[in-house]
């Protein structure tokens, strides 16, 4: 049986706790909506490779720190 | 809630009035049966479709992208991408059944009404773009809008 995963990050953290910026500001950095930032941050949409590292380079955190990928029961 | 989750609301309400205008046209005063001599009737169509056009076309002006305003991007692309398909698959559908529905219905004349043609024809249009809305509404909402 295959196993499934999912994606999940810290990037509500990381916005809040070191840089302090409103996801607004973060998607205007990152060149997204906000409510494309309001959706990654609920676990509810994928973000493509570009986006992510867009996002790793605005944090200054590394892919990892930023996102884990979790097996699924 | 976002842009283009609020242009898909519009363009709904937009599809649907057009739907709704469309089916009171067609279905009036036996409409179906006396197409080839209903030249208002195409006329009004006609109209009907301009209206429908022209809405989507100041919809499209009205949600412009402005200058350092990000309205799109690629969730936006990717939901709007599933909508699409999936709205392909219900218009099949719709096909579908009413070719088996004037099946049904004209089986023992063996003739089916031409004016049936016209309104599979522009029926579609309808279908296809309140499909896409819908669509879009449902995954924008399953995704956070």
């Amino acid at each position: 049986m295959k196993n499934k995963f999912v994606l999940k990050n810290n990037i509500r953290r990381v916005r809040r706790g070191t840089l302090d910026i409103t996801q607004k500001e973060l998607a205007d950095k990152v060149g997204c909506t906000r409510q494309t930032i309001v959706a990654l941050e609920k676990n509810k949409y994928n973000p493509s490779l570009i986006l992510s590292l867009r996002i790793t380079s605005v944090l200054g955190v590394s892919v990892e720190e930023l996102f884990k990928l979790v097996e699924s029961e | 809630m976002s842009k283009q989750m609020k242009y898909s609301v519009f363009h709904l309400i937009l599809w649907s009035i057009v739907g709704i205008l469309f089916l009171i046209i067609f279905i009036s005063q036996d409409a179906i049966n006396n197409w080839g001599d209903n030249k208002i009737k195409s006329i009004m169509l006609a109209l009907l479709f301009i209206f429908g056009f022209g809405g989507e076309y100041i919809l499209r002006f009205i949600f412009r992208k402005k200058p350092n305003m990000i309205i799109r991007d690629e969730r936006d692309d990717k939901i709007l991408a599933k909508a699409l398909g999936s709205s392909f698959v219900g218009t099949i559908l719709y096909i579908y059944l009413i070719s088996i529905s004037l099946y049904i219905r004209y089986e023992q004349s063996g003739f089916v009404p031409v004016g049936w043609l016209w309104f599979i024809a522009y029926s579609l249009i309808v279908i296809a773009n309140i499909f896409t809305s819908i669509f879009s509404i449902i995954f924008y909402r399953s995704e956070g809008e």
